[in-house]
């Protein structure tokens, strides 16, 4: 139980694992864990304690990030610049050619000469800048307008509409249930799941 | 019981103060391919790591100058694994393993699909998680040492791109941050010849009054500002 509060109070980001901290501190946890289990001299109060004051030490490191991001070395190191591998850099950072091919095509790269830019981010992973001319082609360049894009809102999950997000949209029930209707359900109670799509349409899942 | 030992709650928040001073060491110390996992021994560096400076917490008994010394040589041999595996390509292969091709031109290669303990079905997931239905749809599948599996789909199956349709493309040039939480960041304005005057200048023709509410800004390679507020 602890652990799961633990990593609630520690956010997203510790279970997306994003910087080395975020590692170190979930292995102590599990480490903390693992040896309330095995031993039983351990007291459980003092586990839940030493839990606790990781928790807290993850916390503030996440803080410490948030705030001198620049002195903890977060800067991302370039592994290729415009098409040309850095030697000097790969060394640094110990990545064999092996462990930067991989990672190139893990990205999506097969062809090599298509990079221009390869960096090695804090998080550990590596990002890829293709060339212009190897990038999927854009609808700008076709001319072909704008879109909206957003996100589809929740409506109705399990047969119980999501108030907050229908008030948000200045709709009411009567609109909802009109629109339901048109779809062929009775009411939101036969419905599993509706959202809202970007083009105003509504998508509808029965149960 | 070791527990009686600290059950003594300064001490015991003083062994935390502690703890999380060995973290933020580690944390700036710890080489980043760890958090990458480019090979199976980066991971189980970073979880000996994390037990080992976690372990003060747990057992009374352990002095916080032994579990430094202890992670001082589990980082050490952590460099030396990754020195050797970078000047020696026999060690390499010994150290992180070899990338293992497992479907070679459409085909899949039986031998290397039991030689890497891969079944099929983990293949087809895969696949599916790179976009692909089909084992038809692929040229290429090979397990990386990090244990992800990259996929090359067939050539026409490639999405279309610029360079394809002959469209005029310019250059793609990095974006440097310019300000970040409200922080002018002087080094990347001097680096590209500009000064805070003008940040502030092109900022006010879009609305900005005080540079302090600004959260990042950014400028790409063809001069274009780009900014976020605070708030």
């Amino acid at each position: 139980m602890t652990i799961v509060v633990a990593t609630r109070v520690l956010r997203f980001r510790h279970v997306g694992i994003m910087a080395r901290h975020n590692y170190l501190v979930a292995a102590g946890i599990v480490g903390v864990a693992g040896a309330g289990i095995l031993n039983p001299a351990n007291s459980l109060a003092l586990g839940l304690v030493a839990i606790v004051f990781l928790t807290v030490i993850g916390i503030s490191l996440s803080f410490l990030d948030l705030k001198l991001p620049q002195r903890i070395g977060n800067k991302p190191i370039p592994l290729i610049s415009y098409g040309k591998m850095e030697k000097k850099q790969l060394r640094k950072v110990n990545m064999t050619i092996e462990n930067l091919l991989g990672q190139l095509r893990l990205n999506g790269v097969f062809k090599l000469d298509n990079v221009e830019n390869a960096y090695f981010e804090a998080t550990g992973k590596v990002s890829v800048v293709k060339k212009a001319e190897a990038r999927p082609v854009f609808r700008q360049q076709l001319n072909l307008g704008t879109k909206m894009a957003c996100p589809p809102i929740q409506l109705v999950y399990d047969g119980k509409v999501i108030e907050k997000n229908l008030k948000r949209l200045a709709l009411d029930h009567r609109w909802l249930e009109k629109e339901l209707q048109k779809q062929g359900f009775a009411s939101p109670r036969a419905v599993f799941f509706a959202a809202l799509l970007e083009n105003g349409s509504l998508y509808v899942c029965s149960h | 019981m070791v527990v009686i030992a600290i059950t003594d709650l300064w001490q015991f928040v003083l062994r935390a103060v502690g703890v999380g001073g060995i973290f933020l060491t580690v944390n700036i110390m710890l080489p980043r391919r760890t958090s990458g996992l480019f090979a199976g021994y980066d991971l189980m560096f970073l979880w000996l790591f994390g037990g080992l400076a976690a372990a003060p917490l747990v057992n009374g008994s352990v002095e916080l100058e032994q579990s430094i010394t202890a992670m001082l040589a589990v980082l050490a041999c952590h460099l030396s694994l990754s020195r050797l595996a970078l000047y020696s390509t026999t060690a390499a292969k010994l150290i992180t393993g070899q990338p293992v091709l497992l479907v070679e031109n459409g085909k899949v290669i039986r031998k290397n699909m039991r030689r890497a303990l891969v079944p099929a079905w983990m293949l087809l997931a895969e696949l599916r998680c790179a976009g692909l239905s089909d084992l038809s749809q692929v040229d290429y599948a090979i397990l990386e040492t990090c244990g992800r599996i990259s996929v090359i789909p067939k050539s026409e199956l490639w999405p279309v791109t610029a360079g394809d349709l002959g469209i005029k493309t310019s250059p793609v040039v990095q974006p440097s941050l310019l300000i970040e939480d409200g922080k002018i960041l002087t080094d990347n304005l001097k680096r590209l010849n500009y000064d805070v005057q003008w940040l502030r200048r092109e900022l006010s023709k879009q609305g900005v009054a005080r540079l302090e509410d600004v959260y990042v800004a950014s400028i790409d390679g063809h001069g274009q500002l780009c900014f976020s507020y605070k708030d």
